[in-house]
């Protein structure tokens, strides 16, 4: 029953997983060219002097694509379960409801992980190449909240999407904006270290807003 | 039950936090209160300090003195700043207070520092830039190595191919364990640009509070250890009369004079946070103006620039605005994410005002007959109004909004 | 509880008591409503536009809170309705929605897995008749050929109840008639029970055993089939309808006892 979960989540977002994997993998490429491009034209030490003296790790333009795709895969996977009211046929199947949507919301988060540690990845292998482990990590640590951003906002969408009354939905994509917000107010390098922790968790609980959303559609608030 | 409970209270509970980071915000942004510092500098003529303010009626007046003063007539009470003025009019002295003066020695006396908390108070980079000291050409250049001092050694990496250069790490690994040097180090401070006169490389604070002054002269380590208390933060000083090596607090926050010559540290009898407060020094051939600035004024400290002895102190408090008095009576708390004092993000709670209590208790009222009247059961409602009490206007709105 | 258990006890598929509804607007559904369905039986919910026909179904489900009474299936409460109950129950939601992102084999394959009595020959056989390919886009389909996928899914189930919302929406006569015709023996056959709406009539006259004609907040008729017409038959000639007194008895159908019943408008 898993994997036919899966599997039925798989078809819905496939199209926007690609989307958002191009998206994410295009920007890390622009960030890319764009640092090689200055290598080229003004050698690494130049870099290295920019990265420790101005706080700059040149990998602004991937900033919000994580939310971009966060939002594309969220819709994608929950819109249509809300058209013409499509979630009864989930909530119908004989699987215990909570872990449906469970399941449903991790399969929307690994696929935004698995895309976000991608795009990660490729910046951070390009990046070795030029400075040492240690500034490489300053460099993914820096990046490290836009990509809790675009798992808080998947959260959001998909709660915004399963809520059946607009009311709600406003309110929640207030919220939602509000949360994102918090994940861009810093932009100095490793400022969201000691806060890291906090968005984690406070991920995990964002989980509780698309399940009170099924929660309140059963209860017939649609 | 319990999910759909957890929810509510997530809901409840991010609303608050959300309308009480985001409703103070839009409040200071209606209604802004900029306080803006006078502008303070000592005067050696009148051996006293000079306030200029640029309120809504400018006037200069000498400190204790209600006497407004001209522009030119500030000019002469300040010649260490306005000598260019002075010497268009020809009425630059040739000596004043027993010292002789002219454009040259302003110019060559003359500086200023400034340091901002947000610049001590982030997550530092462990690879800092190391410049050639004694360059071949004579003229100062962009740097080409880069040096680390982490696992209790020092490691160069030549920046361009991002290698390590063994023998450089070696030869500063040694020259640092030779000093005492403890690892890992509390602060750095340096100039990094080619655009100054003279390098002195480094004023390293080491795990033990102990200062070194460490730079590189022809490819080779020079690391020296300074004498003087625990330390907590040091400041380089290049400037161009070479008297000064640096700014040094100790781990009271007393500020240090350190001189080149001799690595003496004389304490100037003044203490400043730098971790919390902004500090500007304006220093000159008369005396060094040493400025520390917090939310609730500034002050300024004047010394005499060759004896370091106290001058006077001057202290200016920012008027309160009426709206952020009146802020005081709506908002039970501010939540923010960010400080201008740091480069931090993380959640903190300011502004706790317990005045702030008397709406809450208004608005648990109005909960609380509105709860009855909608036949809620009583610990329902005693629990919203005690909520509303504490969280005031924030979950008041959010109950309005039905969530 | 399996069926044989159920038929023992005499206990109702379906047991329904003083359900009330009120939507939040204020509009009172129902007050007091109350009926059964037992086991093998096949029940036609009939009503006007906005009766509750379809709000019955939801909160049959779980997916609409009364504001008061009692509901069970298969004994359990639907509020807890476990996912072993569900397993027992086929749902067909008003505009035979299914998951249109899929194609016709990807929908089968993902329903097999969670329908232990699953049959797959019944879902190909009607899909035969659709002239589809197998891995045609349920999205790409015309409306009726939808409708069909939905039904094929239903029965596929081989659920001991099926919960049928307005099944007849865009189907062809045909297709609706040869689906009456299966249903009707599919159900009589294996002994299933069927709750059903439907706006069109006179398909449920071949196919229920019992129904329940619903006014504004209340019952109209809960009676068998059988009984409701022999009833409006004898008492046909004294009808305030001259199209039903004029009519022969024996040509009168159970659209006619429904509009004479409801009124036409």
């Amino acid at each position: 029953m898993e994997k036919a979960i899966i599997v039925k989540e798989w078809l819905k977002t496939r199209l926007a997983a690609a989307a958002s994997m191009v998206l994410c993998l295009a920007m890390a490429a622009y960030a890319i060219l764009k640092i090689n491009r200055l290598v080229a034209l003004k050698g690494a030490d130049h870099l290295w002097m920019i990265m420790l003296l101005k706080d700059n790790t040149f990998i602004d333009a991937i900033q919000y694509t994580t939310v971009i795709s966060a939002i594309i895969v969220g819709i994608a996977q929950m819109a249509p379960e809300m058209t013409q009211k499509r979630l009864k046929l989930t909530l119908h199947l004989p699987y215990p409801q909570m872990r449906m949507v469970g399941l449903m919301l991790s399969v929307g988060l690994a696929e935004l992980i698995a895309i976000f540690a991608l795009q990660c990845a490729s910046i951070a292998v390009f990046y070795s190449t030029l400075i040492p482990a240690s500034l490489v990590w300053r460099v993914v640590l820096t990046s490290l909240p836009w990509y809790l951003a675009g798992l808080i906002a998947y959260l959001f969408t998909s709660a915004v999407c399963l809520e059946g009354t607009w009311m709600r939905r406003v309110v929640l994509a207030l919220l939602g904006v509000c949360a994102v917000m918090i994940c861009y107010l810093q932009p100095a390098p490793e400022a969201y270290n000691g806060m890291l922790w906090m968005i984690v968790a406070f991920v995990f609980l964002l989980a509780l807003l698309p399940l009170g959303s099924v929660l309140r559609f059963k209860e017939g608030r649609q | 039950m319990i999910m759909k409970k957890s929810y509510r209270i997530f809901i409840y509970a991010f609303g608050v936090c959300a309308l009480a980071w985001f409703l103070p915000w839009l409040y200071s942004l209606a209604f802004p209160s900029a306080a803006s510092d006078p502008f303070v500098a000592y005067s050696p003529v009148a051996d006293a300090f000079v306030i200029s303010e640029n309120g809504e009626v400018p006037s200069i007046r000498i400190a204790g003195s209600d006497r407004v003063y001209s522009k030119e007539e500030r000019d002469s009470l300040l010649p260490q700043i306005y000598f260019t003025q002075l010497a268009a009019r020809e009425k630059l002295p040739d000596s004043i207070a027993g010292k002789e003066v002219s454009l040259p020695i302003f110019k060559h006396s003359q500086w200023v520092f400034s340091s901002l908390p947000m610049d001590i108070n982030k997550v530092q980079p462990q690879w800092h830039l190391m410049m050639e000291s004694m360059p071949k050409r004579y003229e100062l250049e962009d740097p080409d190595e880069a040096f680390s001092l982490s696992d209790g050694e020092v490691r160069f990496v030549e920046m361009a191919g991002n290698r390590v250069d063994e023998k450089r790490s070696q030869r500063f690994s040694k020259a640092f364990s030779e000093k005492g040097f403890a690892y890992p180090p509390r602060h750095f401070s340096a100039n990094i640009t080619a655009r100054k006169p003279y390098d002195e490389g480094y004023l390293i604070v080491d795990d033990a509070g102990a200062l070194f002054h460490v730079k590189m002269r022809a490819g080779t380590p020079y690391v020296a250890k300074i004498d003087m208390p625990e330390a907590k933060c040091a400041f380089i000083l290049e400037n161009v009369d070479r008297r000064l090596l640096g700014l040094v607090f100790d781990k009271d926050n007393n500020l240090y004079a350190l001189e080149r010559d001799g690595y003496r540290a004389v304490p100037l009898g003044i203490a400043i946070d730098p971790g919390k407060q902004r500090m500007a020094v304006m220093a000159n051939i008369f005396n060094i103006v040493v400025r520390s600035r917090d939310n609730d004024g500034a002050d300024w400290w004047a010394v005499d620039a060759d004896t370091y002895s106290p001058l006077g102190h001057y202290r200016y408090d920012y008027p309160e605005s009426a709206a952020s008095r009146a802020a005081e009576w709506i908002f039970p708390f501010r939540l923010t994410f960010t400080d201008v004092d740091d480069s931090y993000a993380c959640p903190r709670i300011t502004n706790v005002s317990f005045k702030a209590l008397a709406l809450g208790s208004i608005l648990a009222a109005i909960m609380l007959v509105w709860g009855v009247r909608r036949r809620r059961d009583a610990s329902q409602c005693a629990a919203i109004a005690v909520c509303t009490l504490v969280f005031g206007i924030y979950f008041f709105i959010i109950k309005l909004l039905k969530v | 509880m399996d069926n044989n258990v159920s038929r023992l006890s005499g206990e109702p598929v379906i047991h329904v008591k003083d359900l009330s509804m009120r939507y939040d607007g204020g509009r009172q559904i129902y007050d007091g409503l109350s009926f059964d369905v037992p086991q093998g039986r096949i029940l036609g919910l009939l009503g006007k536009n906005g009766t509750g026909k379809t709000t019955t179904i939801n909160i049959l489900m779980g997916y609409l809170r009364p504001r008061g009474g009692e509901c069970r299936i298969f004994g359990e409460d639907i509020r807890r309705l476990s996912p072993a109950t569900r397993s027992r129950i086929a749902l067909l939601i008003e505009g035979h929605v299914q998951y249109s992102f899929m194609t016709i084999s990807q929908i089968e394959r993902f329903y097999s897995r969670f329908y232990p009595k699953w049959n797959r020959a019944a879902y190909y056989e009607l899909m035969s008749k659709l002239k589809v390919s197998p891995d045609q886009k349920i999205s790409t389909m015309s409306c009726g050929q939808r409708s069909q996928v939905a039904l094929g899914l239903i029965l596929a189930q081989n659920a001991d109840l099926l919960v049928l919302d307005d099944f007849s929406l865009g189907l062809d006569p045909g297709y609706r008639r040869l689906f009456v015709d299966y249903l009707h023996q599919y159900a009589k056959a294996e002994n299933k029970t069927v709750f059903m709406t439907s706006h069109i009539i006179q398909d449920l006259e071949r196919l229920i055993d019992d129904c329940i004609i619903l006014d504004y907040g209340k019952i109209l008729v809960h009676k068998p089939v059988s009984e409701i017409m022999s009833e409006f038959r004898k008492s046909a000639p004294e009808n305030p309808d001259p199209y039903i007194r004029e009519r022969e008895p024996s040509l009168l159908t159970l659209e006619d006892a429904f509009i004479s019943l409801t009124g036409k408008y």
